[in-house]
């Protein structure tokens, strides 16, 4: 935890990485307020969505905003310094966190494991029900896990951010 | 690094896209209209059939009680079933065969359970989909899909998510002319 403040104290001493993490906090907050319950609009992403939103909901998308938002500075600031970023973890974050409400009832899973299964006769094209099913019913679950990456991730960006400082020094 | 960086942009641009993917929920398999296929469904043990509708315009909705967008969509139908009761518009909700596999209540009990007050309503009905009707009509096991069956039982529509289309259901079940095409 510390280590974290550190970096963001460090990275958001200057003004143009705090705008980037407002800037950030703005998109990722409106894309998850949209995004979170498409779950229940078949997947959509659309202003229609926003009467399904919920407590729970909300809560995510704020809390899933605000990690995406301290990260992109912490991110942008490594990769100008030509130090790596670590971006596995976020990219997992971030994906489950938009593809778990999307994926869930939408009709895209079933067309495309119905491809799939009409390409390889092997694949059973039963599967994209059981992973929708799987999806609905963990909900709360699959946010808690993109949650938690998006915290290791930014965690493992802070920790470069406070090496690097060390490295020069 | 350029790898992630453009999956993840492809990710958030498609997502950002799926507004316009609202359009894309027509899930008809054939060309529309099509003669709505001769298959039943069971109510209460017994096996009942489609052709009992012909006449009137109604909307054939599988569902599985897991869906989220089924529970909401029952929730959305609920409070329109004023306008569409007054329209004479039926609804026969109909749990997906087996419910996919997954444990649930039947769809009696699935209505019971969201939206109650449908139990008692006159224009809507509750079955079970054979596997017939599985086979026939939800090869794919779209956990949500209904067709709009006119009163010449021909299919005029076939989507999905009443969340997101109620306007659609409702301007069919408004349309005065039998020979209108999809509304």
């Amino acid at each position: 935890m510390n280590t974290v403040i550190a970096a963001l104290r460090l990275v958001g001493s200057e003004a143009r990485y705090r705008w980037i993490a407002l800037a950030a906090f703005v998109l990722f907050l409106a894309l998850y307020l949209l995004t979170l319950p498409a779950a229940y609009v078949g997947g959509i992403i659309s202003l229609r969505a926003l009467a399904f939103l919920d407590v729970k909901l909300v809560a995510f998308a704020v809390v899933l905003a605000a990690l995406a938002a301290a990260l992109a500075p912490l991110m942008i600031y490594l990769i100008r310094r030509g130090q790596g970023s670590a971006k596995s973890t976020a990219t997992g974050g971030l994906l489950i966190g938009v593809l778990a409400p999307v994926l869930c009832c939408s009709p895209l899973l079933p067309l495309a494991m119905g491809f799939f299964a009409a390409v390889l006769p092997a694949f059973s094209g039963a599967a994209g029900v059981k992973v929708q099913y799987f999806i609905a019913t963990h909900q709360t679950e699959l946010l808690a896990v993109a949650v938690l990456l998006l915290a290791i991730a930014l965690y493992q960006n802070a920790r470069k951010v406070v090496q690097g400082t060390q490295c020069r020094a | 690094m350029w790898m992630n960086t453009r999956r993840l942009v492809f990710v958030l641009l498609a997502a950002l896209a799926a507004p316009a993917a609202a359009d894309m929920l027509d899930l008809a398999d054939r060309p529309l209209p099509y003669p709505m296929p001769a298959v039943e469904y069971t109510s209460g043990e017994q096996a009942r059939s489609l052709a009992a509708f012909e006449g009137r315009r109604y909307m054939l909705w599988l569902v599985s009680t897991w869906c989220h967008t089924c529970i909401a969509s029952l929730r959305v139908m609920d409070e329109a079933n004023d306008r569409l009761a007054e329209q004479g518009f039926t609804v026969v909700l109909v749990r997906n065969h087996d419910n996919d596999g997954a444990p649930g209540p039947d769809a009696r009990g699935f209505a019971g359970r969201f939206a109650p007050r449908l139990l008692d309503a006159a224009n809507w009905r509750f079955g079970e989909a054979s596997a017939q009707m599985k086979q026939t009509l939800n090869p794919r096991q779209y956990p949500d899909i209904y067709f709009l069956v006119d009163e010449q039982g021909r299919v005029q529509t076939v989507s999905t998510a009443p969340t997101a289309t109620l306007d659609r259901i409702l301007g069919f079940a408004r349309a005065a002319d039998a020979q209108g095409g999809t509304p």
